[in-house]
């Protein structure tokens, strides 16, 4: 899967699921200063992720230092190699 | 010159309201430091309910007396009580439901409110400022295992249209297998708008609406399939045309 279509599905779904407003779904916004997700919304936007992609998400770490929508793209992509 | 009389109407009615507060909070204040507030949560809450209703009466009058509630049957054991969340006495409509028995979820300033807030804090309100969110359901379980609603705004703060629903008052209710009640609360919002402390005459109109079973929503990430069931369920009669003659 190409990182544009990663991207396409991932602004898609969060901006579906957690009503986010796709304007201020920049590759920078933090998820929790520029978004106003909390720890609750984090948790689930994992396994909402999973669902989409069919991959694990919450076996690394890594997920944890996720801050950002492009932190999140990064980590999706290299999930899917 | 409808408009001032209208003004003048709603300063009056205010300034009664705040004077009856402010001195039976004075009262109350004095009582609870004499006596202790330990093991007076009931008591506390008694007094908070009183105070809402006071509030209610004031919002009531500040109307016209034009304040319609709809209600359903509340469910047979504690449950999440959540609303739209559009004026500071949201929290206190539920006492217009003869609802007594409820702790708010609140961010940390109500906590600060001179006399208000020591009367929440020792009432057993749950403060949700610097708790993650599984701490946060693991207390309203808690409350609701004490026979106590535990009202929520999915909104987090005031918002003039109905907002984002967070999930938490949902993951609470599926985690504590009980109820979410929706309350639809209209007008409040052109009475008191934010940054205003007078009433302005204004119709309102409160519906509690049918209980959502959380049982139903059982499933993984059911919370927020129910977070967004019920903010439509709240939104569709927020729009629908009301027996207040506003859309």
């Amino acid at each position: 899967m190409t990182r544009d279509k990663i991207v396409k599905i991932v602004n898609e779904v969060l901006s579906k699921e957690f009503e986010l407003d796709p304007a201020a779904m920049k590759p920078e916004a933090n998820f929790f200063k520029d978004l106003g997700l909390d720890s609750l919304d984090a948790v689930d936007m994992v396994i909402v992720l999973e669902q989409v992609f069919k991959v694990k998400l919450r076996a690394n770490y890594e997920v944890g230092k996720i801050m950002t929508l492009n932190d999140l793209y990064n980590y999706i992509e290299a999930r899917m190699k | 010159m409808a408009d001032f009389l209208k003004k003048i109407y709603g300063v009056f009615v205010t300034l009664q309201a705040s004077t009856w507060l402010l001195i039976t909070g004075v009262a109350a204040y004095f009582y609870f430091f004499a006596a202790g507030y330990k093991d007076k949560e009931n008591r506390l809450r008694s007094f908070l309910y009183f105070q809402g209703k006071v509030i209610q009466a004031a919002i009531t009058c500040a109307s016209g007396f034009n304040k319609k509630i709809i209600k359903y049957p509340m469910p047979d054991k504690p449950s999440i009580l959540v609303s739209n969340h559009t004026s500071m006495c949201d929290s206190f409509v539920f006492c217009s439901f003869n609802i007594k028995n409820f702790v708010c979820v609140s961010k940390g300033w109500p906590f600060n409110i001179p006399l208000y807030g020591k009367f929440i804090k020792y009432a057993g309100y749950i403060n949700s400022k610097n708790k993650t969110a599984a701490e946060i359901i693991e207390i309203a379980k808690e409350k609701l295992k004490q026979g106590l609603h535990v009202v929520i705004f999915p909104e987090g703060t005031r918002q003039k249209k109905t907002g984002r629903f967070r999930s938490l008052a949902f993951a609470a209710a599926i985690a504590a297998d009980t109820y979410v009640v929706p309350f639809a609360v209209k007008g409040l919002d052109k009475m008191i708008p934010a940054g205003k402390y007078t009433l302005t005459p204004a119709p309102v109109e409160y519906v509690q609406m049918p209980a959502v079973k959380a049982s139903d929503f059982s499933f993984e990430v059911g919370h927020l399939k129910m977070a967004r069931y019920v903010k439509d369920m709240i939104v569709r009669e927020i729009e629908r045309k009301n027996i207040i003659g506003k859309a």
